[in-house]
């Protein structure tokens, strides 16, 4: 059955916004100086083309819409290893790259994927070493350490 | 012969043997293309010198051509859009106990098409960029055009790939104005006066958007066993002109920009199923459905690399991210990087060679292996991948306002994702910004400000032309689709 894409009028909309942005911001840069453009005039033309752009796929997504029910099934899963990035990101800063990590796997592997507890821990141990063997031993990149060091 | 003495270094053919396992096995993992694979590996291929880096991601590329191929004849899952015409006739054979032998004819057919893609790519490749040299900026402008409309006209909406391609330039905006030095969308923080950085997108949407849009359905699949792998003489006869056949469309269509493995492989198997002399074969395990689209798609992928390395213009998802990863090593993809790079160019191009004689040694003997990594559930992978995005995405300038940029792109790259939106304009889009502006920039200067300059140089306005046909022709075709006759 065709429906309206929802998800394709709001991918829309948040790329029509940007474009509005950009206009808004590329008016506050000088435009053209002499023969040549501005470091405002081809943000400005972006902005417009955006809008434009994204009006005519919104519009498109309303006399045409999706043949069939958008794929992806639930958004439960995806919305909580999102929330589980989120978190880690938040604490790379306050516990450091490990923990951090650490908890993120462990969150995934035994909220979100319904582990056992013993193989997802190893696996979260596992990962992070790997992480840390590649990334500070190998490569030399500091990445944050926290109140806990390593 | 410079380049194969650069590619048989022992350095570059470790690299191109990682490169090969790693695309085989991306390409049966589920929910990783090689996209993706490539994005997560940047970070960790900084200290490389270019040509090992980019034998690797060549590798990569090619090789999951292979791995696609699993999945598409063993659980009816094409890993990747190029081997949806394979599962057809492939997974019917696997129904019939004929695994082993539809894996063996498309290893070698990708091996025999791989090789004469390459063996293409080699003669037409630098007269190409040698006529290319004459480009001035009014021609680099309109490469742009052309490369950015191309790639928005592969996808499944030229419109969505459009709006993705201008979000790319328009986010390329952002940070100091490479000419008078005026800050542009900064939001008044210090940190994005850099602006925003390709592998943080390109890691962000193929990475972490990928993994959101696949993580909810993440159970393993039961998979068919493979035996027999070698053709027999019935077998070969039927597959040797498909396969010949295949190499030459895929090549051909490859090369064009806008188009691409995954209509090589259909175009393979149409002619094919027209020239069979009983059509009513195919669908029901034909051996020439497989051989065909496998041969198109490995000598698709070598003709996508004609464009790419002499004129800039990828032809694919993957070889933009590849032309971003280039450009991220100091190379400039285009017509002087046969030139510029020449050893570089060869040394790639006698990878390939290489390549394909390791993948085809290895796929004969380990198809079997290969195929039990179909039976990893991806709940296993995801989370290990999200932490090298994290990793990798906070090593490049070590910063945790990268990391924020991750999740929200990683966002975005879900909803693109959920809803059939391209993602690759996007990528291509940023990394040509830079390109595009001075180009137009430097044109209208030599123009005193007359836009015609851009339609007056001959090879400007041809390349326009071209961009102009790859925008209308997929239009003209839907609206062909749309006619009041055909709807029933």
């Amino acid at each position: 059955m065709r429906r309206v894409s929802w998800g394709d009028l709001g991918l829309s909309a948040g790329f029509a916004a940007m474009g509005l942005v950009w206009i808004a911001g590329a008016r506050e840069m000088p435009m053209w100086e002499r023969e040549t453009p501005g470091p405002g005039w081809l943000p400005l033309a972006f902005g417009v083309l955006l809008v434009g752009l994204s009006a005519a796929a919104a519009l498109q997504a309303l006399i045409w819409p999706a043949a069939a029910p958008e794929g992806g099934g639930s958004v439960r899963k995806p919305l909580l290893v999102l929330g589980a990035t989120l978190a880690a990101v938040l604490g790379l800063e306050l516990i450091g790259f490990l923990p951090a990590v650490f908890l993120m796997l462990l969150v995934l592997f035994v909220l979100a994927e319904r582990k056992a507890l013993l193989p997802s821990l190893l696996a979260a141990l596992g990962v992070s070493a790997a992480l840390h063997l590649i990334f500070v031993t190998w490569l030399g990149v500091p990445l944050p350490a926290g109140p806990f060091g390593g | 012969m410079a380049g194969f003495a650069a590619a048989l270094t022992p350095g570059h053919v470790a690299m191109c043997f990682l490169g090969v396992l790693l695309g085989q096995v991306v390409g049966v993992l589920p929910g990783i293309g090689p996209s993706a694979a490539i994005a997560l590996l940047l970070p960790i291929t900084f200290g490389l010198e270019p040509t090992a880096a980019l034998i690797l991601f060549a590798g990569i590329y090619y090789g999951s051509q292979y791995g696609g191929t699993l999945t598409s004849v063993l659980i009816s899952v094409p890993g990747e859009s190029s081997t949806v015409m394979t599962s057809i006739d492939g997974y019917q054979m696997a129904l019939q106990g004929r695994a082993g032998a539809a894996l063996g004819i498309a290893a070698i057919g990708s091996f025999i098409a791989g090789t004469l893609g390459t063996i293409g790519l080699m003669l037409i490749a630098p007269p190409l960029a040698k006529m290319a040299l004459a480009f001035g900026p009014p021609e680099y402008f309109s490469l742009v055009v052309l490369g950015l409309v191309a790639l928005a006209a592969v996808g499944s909406s030229v419109l969505k790939g459009l709006v993705a391609g201008v979000a790319g330039l328009a986010l390329g905006t952002m940070g100091i104005d490479p000419q008078v030095g005026t800050a542009r969308y900064d939001f008044g923080q210090i940190w994005l006066l850099d602006g925003i950085e390709f592998i943080v997108l390109t890691v962000a949407l193929f990475g972490l958007g990928e993994v959101l849009s696949g993580c909810a359905d993440a159970a393993a699949r039961p998979v068919a066993k493979v035996k027999d792998v070698l053709p027999t003489r019935e077998d070969w006869q039927r597959s040797k002109w498909p396969i010949a056949r295949g190499s030459v469309i895929g090549f051909v269509i490859g090369v064009l920009p806008a188009t691409g493995a995954t209509i090589a492989s259909f175009v393979a198997y149409i002619v094919e199923k027209k020239l069979a002399r009983d059509p009513s074969r195919f669908g029901k395990g034909a051996i020439e459905g497989v051989a065909g689209p496998e041969a198109s798609n490995n000598a698709a992928a070598s003709g996508a690399l004609v464009p790419m390395l002499s004129l800039g213009v990828p032809g694919s998802g993957t070889t933009a991210v590849i032309l971003g990863a280039l450009i991220m090593f100091g190379v400039r993809p285009g017509p002087e990087m046969f030139t510029t790079n020449a050893s570089l160019v060869w040394a790639l191009i006698a990878s390939m060679l290489i390549g394909n004689l390791i993948l085809l040694v290895m796929n004969l003997p380990l198809a079997g292996l290969f195929a039990r990594l179909l039976s990893v559930p991806y709940s296993w992978l995801y989370p290990p991948i999200i932490a090298l995005c994290i990793a990798g995405v906070y090593s490049q300038a070590n910063s945790i306002e990268d990391c924020w940029l991750l999740v929200g792109f990683g966002l975005v790259g879900w909803m693109m994702r959920r809803h059939d939106w391209p993602m690759a304009p996007m990528v291509l889009g940023l990394v040509l910004s830079p390109l595009f502006e001075t180009a137009m920039r430097q044109s209208l200067t030599l123009s005193l400000g007359d836009p015609a300059i851009f339609v007056a140089r001959p090879l400007s306005a041809g390349l326009l032309a071209c961009a102009a046909l790859a925008l209308l022709v997929p239009l003209a075709a839907l609206a062909w689709q749309r006619r009041p006759s055909s709807v029933r």
